[in-house]
């Protein structure tokens, strides 16, 4: 193979591939977490939550923001998330929002599956 | 041309494998854990907030390193269901119990010794000891870490006069309203779990994570191929 074979290719390709590389490090931009997942306020609400505990409330907001944010790419939301919502509105007496957020748990982390089974039972026994 | 960056290519791969410094995989790397499990934490000093503050702030920590971390409040609300309120008893449970009912590969059981803000005059000196233990399903102890951090403010220097004093006077009082314990037990984390020698393997969620195996395992085969020179030596000692 000669040079002069290789380069007609090349000068029709180099447009193609340029789009694609602004469009890939766009999409790059469209703000993906810094680190693997986004954690958001998580660490903060949770510690306010344990401090006051009469205020469940902002908690409960940030981690349905951040489900809600993900939700197109949930590969960005941490481990756990939906388990600790499942576990807010199971205390709030919320039975199939329980149960529907244990049951994402259980979908997306096959470590969670022993531990979500068992919540799960227990929900369905009506513990 | 060619040839000579490829010859260069090469001595630059021999050159990186030439000078090995094997080493044995670890206890937690033989493990090769996927979850962990942090349990409530059991707190011995006298601050009754210092143990929901860092039971906060572990599940990012260990999650960034690409571990599955089970939820800490819904572990919490489990356990607290079934009658453990109190971290102590929970510690005092059988590791394979906990480890079984959760089914997770790896607990984490972290003990606060000192949570403390000392006043001296014109100096308040803040202290964080943390211990950190992960057990495996077994019961068995496969890492531990302490971390003991101090921040002092800083005391009146020789030659600032009244001004140095008044500053000193003000950053001691600023401490002792509020005590900067947060920064020092987040510090404490990162050194226990992050960083130096005693940081733990990556996670499988983490991008590094079969690269990082591949070399314990081409490490841990290099080493088995070595104790023929060893055995040379070993007799002697034996006698």
């Amino acid at each position: 193979m000669t040079e002069a074979m290789v380069r007609p290719g090349w000068r029709r390709l180099a447009p193609v591939l340029a789009l694609g590389l602004l469009v890939w490090s766009l999409q790059g931009c469209a703000s993906t977490p810094s680190g693997l997942y986004d954690w958001g306020q998580y660490p903060q609400r949770l510690h306010q939550h344990y401090h006051e505990p009469d205020n469940t409330g902002a908690l409960q907001t940030e981690l349905e923001r951040l489900v809600d944010k993900w939700q197109q790419t949930p590969q960005y939301l941490p481990p756990g998330l939906y388990a600790e919502l499942a576990t807010l509105y199971w205390l709030q007496g919320q039975r199939d929002d329980a149960r529907r957020f244990f049951e994402l748990e259980y979908q997306a982390w096959p470590e969670s599956r022993p531990f979500m089974r068992l919540v799960l039972d227990n929900l369905e026994s009506g513990n | 041309m060619r040839l000579l960056f490829l010859s260069l290519l090469v001595l630059l791969l021999v050159g990186c494998a030439s000078q090995p410094s094997y080493r044995e995989a670890t206890d937690l790397e033989r493990h090769q854990a996927r979850s962990i499990l942090i349990v409530p934490v059991l707190n011995n000093s006298l601050d009754i907030m210092a143990s929901d503050a860092v039971l906060a702030s572990l599940p990012r920590l260990l999650g960034e390193l690409g571990y599955y971390v089970f939820p800490v409040h819904t572990v919490r609300t489990l356990l607290e269901q079934d009658g453990y309120y109190e971290a102590a008893r929970i510690h005092d449970l059988p590791p394979h119990e906990l480890a079984s009912l959760f089914g997770a590969d790896l607990v984490l059981y972290v003990r606060i010794e000192q949570w403390a803000a000392q006043y001296i005059v014109l100096q308040t000196s803040t202290v964080v000891e943390l211990d950190y233990r992960l057990s495996n399903g077994q019961g068995q102890t496969l890492w531990q870490e302490r971390q003991l951090l101090r921040h002092t403010t800083e005391g009146p220097g020789v030659n600032n006069g009244l001004v140095g004093l008044l500053g000193s006077a003000i950053n001691a009082a600023m401490e002792r309203a509020a005590p900067n314990f947060l920064p020092l037990m987040q510090q404490a984390n990162q050194q226990a779990l992050v960083q130096g020698s005693s940081r733990l393997p990556p996670g499988p969620y983490h991008p590094g994570f079969a690269r990082y195996y591949q070399y314990v395992r081409l490490q841990d085969a290099q080493l088995q191929d070595m104790p023929a020179t060893n055995d040379q030596d070993e007799p002697a000692l034996a006698r």
